[in-house]
C-alpha cells in the first residue's frame, strides 16, 4: 500500500461523493442540467481514478491490457459531460464545435474497441515496477504503438479548442462573474486538456516511460467547476429567499392591483404575443357576462368579440402601440357580451416586454366598462342635435350680446333667420338695426332698451329684409343678465321666423273681413281682438273702437254679468257651436238700442292662447219674417174656425135658443100670473130666478162663441184636456143632435196637464168631431157614433176622434193633413192642415189611423208639459 | 055635453124649458104635463082624452120626428105642435105632413104657441068626433049583408037600379028590396044623406061596368 493508492481512493470516493449530491440536486430540480453534468463528469472522474488504481495494481499483462482498454468509457464520460457542461454554464460554445467533438471522441471510442488492445497501443508487451516519489512502485506497460494514436490526440486537441473558444466567448460578454467563470474553469479544462495531451502523448508514445496516472490533472476543472456550480447554488438560494420576500410583496401588489382594478371596476389583461395567449381578469370576465375564468384565453377570441366596425381602429392603435411607435394606445371600442348584447370598453395598454431586438413580447392593459357614459354621451349628443335640427327647422336662432364688449355672437341658425349666410353677420348692434325692416326698427330698439332698462325678459314682433330683398316676419324674446351692480352685461335671446304664421293670420285676417256675417275675435280676458266691416256696421263702432275693449259693451247690460260667467265656463272647454242655444239672443249697438242675433263660436288655438271667433248674423229681418209668418198662420187659423163655427151655425142658435125659449116661457108665465091679480110674489121670485139662470145660460153660449171667434194673440196655459174634450161636446151638442150621432166619451183620470192655447186646442177637437160627423153622413143613424177617448202615452197626452163611418183609403192616411187636400164633397181641405200646424205648434203631432171595425181615428198628442215650480 | 079639460103633453130634454112651459102653459089654465124625453112619454098611459102633445124635435136618443111616427104607428090622435130651436123649412113640411098642427120655433111667444094649442085642441076635438062618426057608420055597416054592401057601393056611385040589377045579374025587384034595407040599416032617409056617409066611411063607388 503506497500512498498513490491511498490518494487516488480518496479521490476516487470523493469525486463519487460529488457526483452524487450533484445527481440529487439535479434530480430535485430537473432544470438544472449542470448540476446533471457535473454529476456526470464528477462519476467520471472517479471511474477514471478506479481504473488508473486498477492499473497500478495489475498483476498481468492481461489485465493491464483490459483496463487499458476499458479505461476510454470514463474518457469518453468526462468529454462530453464538460463539452455540454461549458455550453450550459458558459451560455456560450458552439453547438456544431461540440457535437463534433462529442462524435470525433464516439469514434475513438469505436476504434478503441475494435483495436486489438486499445487506441493507444497494438500491443503491450511487458509490465516493469517503476519506482515514484517516496517509495512508491507501479507498473509501467512495455507497448506497441498503435497507429491511429493521433486520432485520439486529435480528439482532445478539438476538445481543447472548443473549451478555449467558449471561455474566449464568455470573457468577452466581461463583467467578473463571467470572467471569473472563464477564468477558472475554462482556464483549468484548457490546462486539463493541454497537460492530458502531452503526457498521454509522451506516456503512449513510449517517449517518456510513465505509468497512467492522469487524474491528478482532472481534480482542477473538478474543482474550478465545483466551486462555480457551488457559488451558483449558494446565490440561488440567496436568490430563492428574495424572490420569496418579492413574491409576497408581488402577491400583495397585485391583491391591490386587483382590489383596485375592481373598485375601479377596471379589467386587467395581459397578452403573451409570442404564443398569443391571453389572461382576462375576473372583472373581464364578469364584463362579458362570463364564469370567471371562461372560455377566453387566446387574442384571436377576444378580438373576436370587438364590434368590426371598431376592429380596424382598434388593429391600428395596437400596431402602434406594438411597434413602440406610442408608448401605450387608448381607443373606445365595442365588445358582444356572451348574451349578444353590446358593451362599450374603453381599453389601454402598453408593452412591458420586448426582446432585445425590440420585438414586443407582452402586452398588458385595463379596459373599462364605458357603456353607461357611451349612452349618457350619446344621449346628450343626440338631444344636442335634436334641439339643433328643431332649431333649425322651427327656424329659432339664438344670439348672445356681451354689452360690455358689444359683440354680438349669432348662431347659424340666428344668421339664417335673417337671410345671412353662417359667419355672415358683423356681430355689432348696428349692424343688427340695420337689417331691421325700418318701419319698425324703432319699435325692435325700444324693445330692447326696455329690456336693457328694465331686466325684463321682452317680446317682440318685427319684419326684417334679408339680402335677397323678401320680407320676413320675425318674433324675438330676449333677457338680459345683470353684474352685482346691476349694470347689464349680457343680453341674450331667440328669434323665431314666423313668416309662415303672420301670413296665416293675414290670411285668416281676410277671410274674416271679407265674410258676410259679423265676425269678433276675443280673447281669454273677453278682450276684443279683431273686428270685421260687418261687425262694425251691425254693432254701430268704428274697429279701434272696440279693439282691447271688453266684449261685454256689445251685450244689453241685463245679460252682462250671465254672459262673463259663461264666457270664462266657455273658455274652459270651448268648442265649436251656437251659443245661447235655445234662446233669444241680443246684441247691444252703440246708440244702445238692441238687435236680434244668432252668434255662432268657435274656438282658434294660437300661441298667445285660445281666441274666440263668434259669427254673428243680425236676425232682425229673420224674426219679422217669423213673427209675419206666424200671423200669417194665426190668421189662417181664425179664419178656419170662422168657417167651421159658420157650418155649426144651426145648432149654435139653437144652443142659444134653448136658454131663450126659456126665458120668454117664463118671463110670459110671469106676466099671466101678475095678471090674474092674485098676489103671488113667491111664484113670480122664483120666476125671474129662473130666467136669471137661463140669460146666464145663453151669456155662456155666446161667450163660447166669441172665444172661437176672437182673433187672440196665442196664450199658452196648463190646460186640462178632459175639459177642453167636454167643452167641445157641449158647443157640439146640438149639431151632433140634428146629425143624429151619438157621442161617448172615454176620459182618462188623473191626466197631466198639457201647455197650450185653449182655443186652439178646441178649434182642433172640434174640425176633428165634425170631420167625424161628417164622415157618418151617410150611415144609418143607428151606426152614427162618435167616440171621444184621452189616455197618457209615453209622457203624451193623446186625444183619439173615432168614428164608424167609410174609414179613410190607407193612402189618403198621410195626405189628409196637407192643405188643400180633402175628402169631402164641399171641403176647401183646410181643416186638417190647420191642425197639424197647431199641434206641431204645440210640439205635438197629429196622425190619422183606420178601425180595425170600421172608420177612421184621428189621434194628437201632446207633450205633458212640466210641472208649475220646475 | 061637458067635455073633460083638455091637457097639454110637452116633451123637450131642455129641463129650463121644459119648466118655462110648463109655468106658462099652467099660467094660461091649461092641464099640463110635462117629459123629459119621448121615452118617458111613451111610457105614459095612452092618452085618450083631448090634448095636444108640444114636442121638441132635436133631442138625444129618439128624437121629436121618431115619437111622431111612433104615435102615428100607434093610431094616436093626440095633434102635435113642434117646437124647434132651429128648423129648417124641410123639417117643418115633413112634421106637417105628417099631420102636425104647428111648428113652431123657440122662443115662442105665449100667444102664439097658446093659439096653436087651443087650434089642436079643435082640431083634436073635430077628429075625435070624426073618429066617433066613423065608427057609428061602420058599425052600421057591419050589419049590411054582403049583397047589401055591393048594392051601397052601386048606390053610392048614383047608378040606377035597374043598372044596379044588370050589373049584379039580378032583377030589378030584387034591388029594390035590398036598397030599402041598406036604406034603414044604414039609418038613413035619403039617397044623399047615404052618399055623405059613405064619403065619410071612405066607401068606394063600385066601378061602372059600362
Amino acid at each position: 500500500m503506497n500512498w498513490v493508492i491511498v490518494l487516488w481512493l480518496m479521490i476516487a470516493s470523493a469525486c463519487l461523493t460529488l457526483a452524487f449530491i450533484h445527481l440529487l440536486i439535479w434530480f430535485k430540480q430537473r432544470a438544472q442540467y449542470a448540476h446533471l453534468l457535473y454529476g456526470a463528469f464528477a462519476l467520471g472522474v472517479a471511474c477514471f481514478a478506479a481504473f488508473e488504481l486498477l492499473m497500478m495494481r495489475a498483476e498481468s499483462v492481461e489485465q493491464f491490457r483490459l483496463l487499458q482498454r476499458w479505461i476510454h468509457v470514463p474518457i469518453f464520460i468526462l468529454i462530453v459531460s464538460s463539452v455540454w457542461f461549458v455550453r450550459i454554464f458558459f451560455g456560450t460554445g458552439r453547438l456544431w464545435f461540440a457535437v463534433a467533438v462529442i462524435g470525433l471522441r464516439l469514434l475513438v471510442l469505436v476504434v478503441n474497441f475494435s483495436s486489438a488492445t486499445s487506441i493507444n497501443y497494438l500491443e503491450i508487451t511487458a509490465l516493469r515496477p517503476v519506482e515514484l516519489w517516496g517509495g512508491a512502485t507501479v507498473p509501467v506497460a512495455e507497448t506497441v504503438v498503435n497507429p491511429w494514436g493521433w486520432v485520439g490526440g486529435l480528439t482532445l486537441l478539438l476538445w481543447g479548442v472548443f473549451v478555449a473558444d467558449a471561455t474566449l466567448l464568455l470573457w468577452a460578454r466581461g463583467g467578473p462573474d463571467n470572467r471569473r467563470r472563464a477564468g477558472l474553469v475554462g482556464g483549468s479544462l484548457i490546462f486539463l486538456v493541454v497537460a492530458g495531451a502531452v503526457q498521454s502523448q509522451l506516456m503512449h508514445q513510449g517517449i517518456v516511460k510513465l505509468p497512467h496516472l492522469m487524474t491528478w490533472l482532472i481534480l482542477g476543472p473538478l474543482l474550478a467547476m465545483g466551486y462555480e456550480l457551488g457559488s451558483d447554488v449558494f446565490r440561488a438560494a440567496q436568490l430563492a429567499r428574495k424572490v420569496q420576500a418579492g413574491e409576497a410583496q408581488l402577491q400583495m401588489n397585485a391583491e391591490r392591483l386587483r382590489l383596485a382594478l375592481t373598485g375601479a371596476r377596471l379589467a386587467l389583461w395581459d397578452w403573451d404575443i409570442a404564443n398569443g395567449e391571453v389572461y382576462l381578469s375576473d372583472r373581464w370576465q364578469e364584463m362579458l357576462g362570463g364564469a370567471p375564468q371562461a372560455a377566453i384565453t387566446t387574442f384571436a377570441e377576444l378580438a373576436g368579440l370587438v364590434h368590426s366596425d371598431d376592429f380596424p381602429v382598434l388593429r391600428r392603435h395596437l400596431r402602434e402601440a406594438l411597434k413602440g411607435a406610442v408608448p401605450a394606445y387608448e381607443v373606445d371600442h365595442r365588445v358582444r357580451t356572451l348574451s349578444g348584447d353590446w358593451l362599450w370598453i374603453h381599453s389601454r395598454g402598453e408593452v412591458v416586454v420586448r426582446d432585445s431586438s425590440g420585438r414586443a413580447l407582452r402586452m398588458t392593459g385595463v379596459n373599462e366598462d364605458i357603456t353607461g357614459r357611451k349612452q349618457a354621451e350619446d344621449a346628450l349628443r343626440r338631444s344636442e342635435e335634436r334641439l339643433r335640427l328643431s332649431q333649425q327647422v322651427a327656424r329659432v336662432g339664438t344670439f348672445d350680446w356681451d354689452i360690455a364688449t358689444g359683440v354680438n355672437v349669432w348662431t347659424p341658425e340666428m344668421e339664417a333667420v335673417y337671410g345671412l349666410p353662417p359667419g355672415g353677420f358683423a356681430k355689432t348692434r348696428s349692424a343688427w338695426e340695420s337689417l331691421v325692416h325700418p318701419d319698425d326698427r324703432a319699435r325692435a330698439v325700444q324693445k330692447v332698451n326696455v329690456t336693457l332698462q328694465t331686466g325684463q325678459r321682452v317680446e317682440g314682433e318685427w319684419r326684417v329684409i334679408w339680402p335677397d330683398g323678401s320680407i320676413h316676419w320675425l318674433s324675438g324674446r330676449f333677457q338680459v343678465f345683470k353684474d352685482e351692480a346691476g349694470k347689464p352685461v349680457r343680453m341674450t335671446g331667440v328669434n323665431i321666423d314666423i313668416t309662415d304664421r303672420k301670413q296665416a293670420e293675414e290670411r285668416f285676417r281676410l277671410v274674416v273681413e271679407a265674410s258676410p256675417n259679423a265676425m269678433i275675435i276675443v280673447n281669454g280676458k273677453g278682450e276684443i281682438v279683431l273686428l270685421n266691416p260687418q261687425a262694425e256696421k251691425i254693432f254701430g263702432y268704428a274697429q279701434d273702437e272696440l279693439v282691447n275693449c271688453s266684449i261685454e259693451v256689445l251685450i244689453p247690460e241685463r245679460f252682462r254679468a250671465a254672459h262673463r260667467d259663461d264666457r270664462s265656463e266657455y273658455f274652459r272647454s270651448a268648442s265649436g257651436r251656437m251659443m245661447g242655444a235655445g234662446r233669444d239672443l241680443y246684441a247691444r249697438r252703440r246708440d244702445g238700442s238692441e238687435v236680434p242675433v244668432e252668434i255662432g263660436l268657435a274656438p282658434i288655438a294660437t300661441p298667445e292662447g285660445t281666441l274666440i271667433l263668434a259669427s254673428i248674423i243680425d236676425i232682425t229681418e229673420r224674426r219679422q219674417i217669423e213673427s209675419e209668418a206666424a200671423a200669417a198662420h194665426d190668421e189662417l187659423a181664425h179664419l178656419s174656425r170662422v168657417a167651421m163655427l159658420g157650418e155649426l151655425s144651426g145648432s149654435l142658435a139653437h144652443e142659444l135658443n134653448q136658454p131663450l125659449a126659456a126665458i120668454l116661457s117664463n118671463a110670459q108665465a110671469a106676466q099671466r100670473v101678475l095678471g090674474h091679480g092674485t098676489e103671488n110674489v113667491a111664484e113670480v121670485r122664483e120666476i125671474l130666478k129662473d130666467i136669471v139662470e137661463d140669460d146666464k145660460r145663453a151669456g155662456e153660449v155666446i161667450r163660447r162663441l166669441r172665444v172661437l171667434l176672437k182673433k187672440e194673440d196665442v196664450e199658452l196655459h196648463s190646460l186640462d184636456i178632459n175639459e177642453i174634450v167636454l167643452d167641445v161636446l157641449r158647443l157640439m151638442r146640438s149639431d151632433l143632435l140634428n146629425r143624429i150621432v151619438t157621442a161617448s166619451t172615454g176620459l182618462a183620470s188623473d191626466l197631466p196637464a198639457v201647455r197650450g192655447d185653449r182655443i186652439q186646442l178646441q178649434q182642433v177637437l172640434l174640425n176633428l168631431v165634425i170631420n167625424a160627423c161628417d164622415a157618418m153622413i151617410g150611415s144609418p143613424a143607428r151606426d152614427r157614433q162618435l167616440d171621444v177617448r184621452t189616455l197618457l202615452v209615453d209622457g203624451h197626452v193623446e186625444v183619439c176622434v173615432a168614428d164608424h163611418g167609410k174609414g179613410i183609403p190607407p193612402e189618403d192616411l198621410e195626405r189628409i193633413f196637407q192643405p188643400f187636400v180633402t175628402t169631402k164633397l164641399h171641403g176647401i181641405g183646410l181643416g186638417l192642415a190647420v191642425c197639424r200646424t197647431i199641434v206641431n205648434a204645440h210640439a205635438g203631432r197629429i196622425w190619422a189611423t183606420n178601425n180595425g171595425t170600421r172608420g177612421a181615428t184621428v189621434h194628437f198628442a201632446l207633450p205633458v208639459s212640466p210641472p208649475r215650480n220646475a | 055635453m061637458s067635455e073633460p079639460e083638455p091637457t097639454v103633453f110637452v116633451v123637450d130634454d131642455d129641463p129650463s124649458v121644459l119648466k118655462g112651459l110648463r109655468r106658462l102653459l099652467v099660467a094660461a089654465g091649461l092641464n099640463v104635463e110635462t117629459f123629459g124625453s119621448p121615452q118617458e112619454f111613451l111610457e105614459r098611459p095612452e092618452v085618450t082624452g083631448l090634448g095636444c102633445l108640444v114636442l121638441d124635435v132635436a133631442m138625444p136618443g129618439l128624437n121629436g120626428m121618431e115619437l111622431q111616427e111612433a104615435l102615428d104607428a100607434r093610431g094616436s090622435l093626440l095633434p102635435i105642435i113642434f117646437l124647434t130651436g132651429h128648423g129648417d123649412i124641410p123639417m117643418s113640411v115633413r112634421a106637417i105632413k105628417r099631420g102636425a098642427v104647428d111648428f113652431l120655433t123657440k122662443p115662442v111667444d105665449d100667444e102664439d104657441l097658446l093659439a096653436a094649442i087651443r087650434n089642436a085642441f079643435d082640431k083634436g076635438r073635430a077628429l075625435r068626433q070624426a073618429r066617433a062618426e066613423m065608427a057609428d057608420i061602420e058599425r052600421r055597416m057591419a050589419t049590411l049583408t054582403p049583397r047589401e054592401r055591393e048594392v051601397l057601393a052601386h048606390m053610392v056611385s048614383g047608378r040606377l037600379n035597374k043598372q044596379i040589377a044588370a050589373d049584379l045579374g039580378t032583377v030589378e025587384k030584387t034591388i029594390k028590396v035590398h036598397r030599402a034595407r041598406v036604406m034603414e040599416k044604414m039609418q038613413v032617409r035619403s039617397l044623399a044623406e047615404l052618399v055623405r056617409l059613405a064619403e065619410r066611411a071612405r066607401i068606394k063607388s063600385a066601378p061602372s061596368k059600362s
